[in-house]
């Protein structure tokens, strides 16, 4: 018994050395606290209404100043002369997979200095999961008071296709809506993200895939046969789609910000692609509800109400799924960009961003 | 190399060992580790592998050929016998200089695919079976020599075995009750290279060397040469520890190879210390045949410089590691004769010892051999210029006094604390040793597993 004691404390120092190292590099490769909390999901906030970046929060290669924001913090009022500049949307936007400072704003904000030095401020909006709805949301509560001259949205059709489709959220009351983001987050073990983040590198692609086929399967257990969209993209979510994006049109134009949305670029070349496909398994698994087929149908409606709506409204459309097309060294998985595909995608952006704000050097 | 495949074939072997016990019987536990061994090898490298067949090959033509009934085979003398033995290692070694760039396919340097893993040490195991087989009239039965070319612990870089040093374990040998001091020998070895050379490679040798050796500041020079013996010692031996204590799992004892080289008192007793098996196969088949039997100083002096120049090239055809051996065959020399003149003066000899005592020709010795690591790593120009710039040194601001001199504190510290060591470890309660091993296994699976830094490569696996 003594010998079995003796066993279980040397696993105890085992597990406790691996999560002193986890922390000590941290703090060494990204000036983490050693003890405080410290993760991913600790950047977040939810405010009541939805989930946010929680100010101050900092997380390995991603930093949120104290307006929730990731880039410098903006003054009140706007500096004279100054146009700024605001990028929203979901991961996409939020950078997962880009070296530090390669993410699609950060690329954008250095493009436009060198073009213009002095002349943009760009900040990056986004949170990861970030729907239409809680961009206007945050931008009539928290967004509008810095006075953005233009916003560039790149929106993540997807989302259309989830159980529950994004719908505005009303506050049960004012006090339920926090604003400061100041509610202190429970102190995470940093040791199971550090191994689960070792295990993914590790594993081979195809365990990772079935284990990802399974968690696909669980979701969709208990719902019936046509529960899942397998050749049908469902038209109301398509109208969904398009009646928020007018509503964020109309709701940021109405303070005379620019707007400007992004088509939706993905790594798919095929519409039917099968769930033999790595990458299709690990987008599907975010969304039980559809299929390769519903997904990339989804995709390619989506960025043609956009480029209608640009037709018809005074909306620019920057073509980011046309210039970083379809090369798989763009993609570092279905959708998020490579250091290579944002700064495309950032060429994108900013030859628009130029175009309705153009710079000499008398400026 | 000693990644999954080699865990992989010890789980098997130690798998069949628990469940078949006929395995653990001689001719069968041989004939078993081969067939295992050829398979990780298969893993590792499979066009080297069909090399080392043939040269295995050629080892036991040239030994049954020596029997009286030669059978349909064709029978080798062993004079050619070691020459076809050391042609690929010398056409391997001199491919570089005769065809550069090497042949590669897409950035592939193929060289790498098909010149053996380890072929330095499989030519000198297999020349040794066939002098020691003729010198000491040793029986070798096929098996036997399989086993000495192709077992998988040892193959990629020692420690060079023979025929009377690979020794399978005694009837007390079970895995189980192996397992644990086989296990903490391969844990210091892993922790030896993972935590402390590799570290070093990557935080100093590297971005030092990055700049080129023109760029560096005088203690930076005065360090280096210090943190190659240091990188190359945690590099090689900690691979010999996990070469033993593989093998000690597996049921064989294979000599040591290292001994606190550094603690060595003159560069003879480093000699014996440092690759402890190479030495020895220079010594005994090379040095003692140059020089011969009751050689005079000057022949022994004369064979010394040879067989160190050719220890060098056994390492690479290259101007630096020539120069490393002939450093070495000077010091060593030098340190006879000074050894042999005190033995005729005792003046002498109370003189040496009045002026040097112990920590002195510890020290004197260290220099010496952390001088020669210079040719070993750098080209000669490079080193010459490394080593006159370490000249310059004198202080200058805080960081550059304090490193050398913190370097200097350090070694002198594991020099007090060195012969201690070992004892005080084992006087430690077993809670307590088990603790410390636990928190280094942790240490251990970190860097393995977890962390981002670059894989190093053992660095004798390149000879």
């Amino acid at each position: 018994m003594k010998r079995y004691f003796r066993y279980l404390w040397y696993l105890i120092v085992i597990l406790l050395t691996l999560d002193l190292c986890v922390r000590a590099e941290s703090s060494l490769r990204w000036g983490a606290p050693f003890w405080g909390p410290y993760s991913f999901e600790g950047m977040m906030v939810d405010d009541g209404l939805g989930g946010r970046n929680r100010p101050f929060a900092r997380f390995e290669k991603w930093v949120i100043n104290g307006q929730g924001f990731q880039g410098p913090e903006l003054r009140i009022p706007k500096p004279e002369g100054v146009v700024r500049i605001g990028v929203a949307g979901a991961s996409e936007i939020f950078g997962l997979y880009e070296s530090p400072g390669c993410d699609l704003t950060s690329q954008v904000r250095k493009k436009l200095e060198r073009s213009a030095p002095g002349r943009f401020e760009v900040v990056n909006l986004a949170t990861p999961g970030m729907s239409i709805p809680r961009i206007i949301e945050l931008y009539e509560r928290l967004i509008r008071k810095f006075e953005f001259d233009a916003i560039v949205y790149y929106p993540s059709p997807a989302m259309y296709l989830d159980g529950q489709a994004p719908a505005f959220r009303k506050p049960i009351s004012r006090r339920t809506v926090n604003d400061t983001g100041s509610t202190p987050y429970a102190w995470d073990l940093r040791l199971p993200r550090k191994t689960w983040e070792m295990l993914r590198e590790r594993l081979p692609v195809r365990l990772q895939v079935e284990m990802k086929r399974y968690q696909i399967a669980r979701k969709r257990r208990n719902h019936p046969e046509n529960w899942v969209w397998e050749r049908h993209t469902p038209p109301e979510r398509v109208r969904l789609f398009h009646d928020h994006l007018l509503e964020l049109i109309n709701t940021f134009q109405e303070d005379a910000t620019r707007v400007m949305i992004a088509t939706h670029a993905n790594r798919f070349r095929n519409v039917s692609t099968d769930m033999n496909d790595p990458y299709m398994v690990g987008w599907i698994r975010f969304y039980p509800r559809a299929s390769g087929w519903s997904l990339l149908d989804m995709e390619e409606k989506a960025n043609l109400i956009i480029r209608e709506l640009a037709g018809n409204f005074p909306v620019t459309v920057v073509d980011v799924e046309k210039e970083v097309g379809k090369n798989l060294d763009h993609y570092a998985d279905f959708v998020h960009f490579t250091d290579s595909g944002a700064t495309l995608a950032a060429k994108a952006v900013t030859e628009s961003i130029l175009s309705l704000y153009p710079y000499t050097h008398s400026n | 190399m000693f990644g999954w495949e080699a865990v992989v074939g010890c789980i098997v072997a130690l798998t069949c060992f628990a469940f078949f016990p006929r395995i653990h019987l001689g001719e069968w536990k041989e004939w078993f580790l081969v067939v295992l061994s050829v398979v990780v090898l298969a893993f590792w490298q499979p066009a080297g592998l069909l090399i080392t067949v043939g040269m295995t090959a050629v080892a036991w033509l040239t030994i049954i050929g020596r029997e009286k009934e030669k059978g349909p085979f064709p029978c080798i003398p062993t004079s050619v016998g070691i020459i076809l033995l050391l042609a690929p290692l010398v056409i391997s070694k001199s491919l570089p200089w005769l065809i550069s760039p090497t042949p590669s396919v897409s950035g592939y340097d193929l060289t790498r695919w098909f010149v053996p893993l380890g072929l330095s040490f499989t030519s000198f195991r297999l020349i040794g079976v066939l002098l020691d087989s003729t010198a000491l009239k040793i029986p070798v039965s096929f098996s036997r020599l399989a086993l000495l070319s192709f077992f998988f612990p040892t193959f990629p870089s020692g420690p060079i075995t023979t025929l009377q040093s690979l020794k399978e374990l005694g009837n007390e040998y079970t895995w189980s009750s192996e397992l644990l001091p086989a296990g903490e020998r391969i844990l210091a070895g892993i922790a030896r290279k993972v935590l402390l050379a590799d570290t070093l490679k990557e935080f100093v040798i590297d971005p030092w060397l990055a700049q080129g050796v023109g760029q560096l500041e005088p203690f930076q020079c005065l360090v280096l040469p210090v943190v190659f013996g240091m990188y190359i010692y945690w590099d090689f031996a900690g691979y010999s520890d996990m070469a033993i204590g593989i093998a000690r799992l597996l049921g064989y004892r294979v000599p040591e190879n290292f001994n606190r080289p550094y603690m060595s008192r003159n560069l003879i007793d480093f000699w014996r210390r440092w690759h402890i098996t190479l030495s020895e196969w220079i010594r005994v088949r090379l040095m003692m045949k140059i020089a011969g039997r009751r050689a005079g100083i000057v022949k022994l002096s004369i064979a010394t410089i040879i067989s160190m120049s050719l220890c060098g090239l056994w390492h690479g055809f290259g101007w630096g590691y020539f120069l490393w051996g002939i450093w070495h065959g000077i010091g060593l020399v030098a340190v006879h004769l000074v050894g042999e003149a005190g033995k005729r003066s005792e003046r002498l000899r109370n003189a040496i010892r009045r002026t040097t005592g112990a920590f002195g020709s510890t020290f004197l010795t260290f220099i010496y051999v952390t001088i020669g690591w210079v040719w070993f790593f750098l080209p000669v120009r490079d080193g010459a210029a490394l080593i006159q710039r370490g000249m310059q040194w004198r202080g200058g601001d805080t960081v550059e006094f304090l490193v050398p001199v913190g370097v200097a504190a350090g070694l002198t510290a594991i020099y007090i604390a060195g012969n201690q060591g070992k004892h005080l470890w084992e006087r430690l309660p077993l809670p307590v040793r088990g603790t410390f091993l636990a928190g280094l296994l942790g240490l251990v699976v970190y860097a393995v597993l977890y962390r981002h830094g670059v894989k190093q490569e053992f660095i004798y696996t390149q000879f």
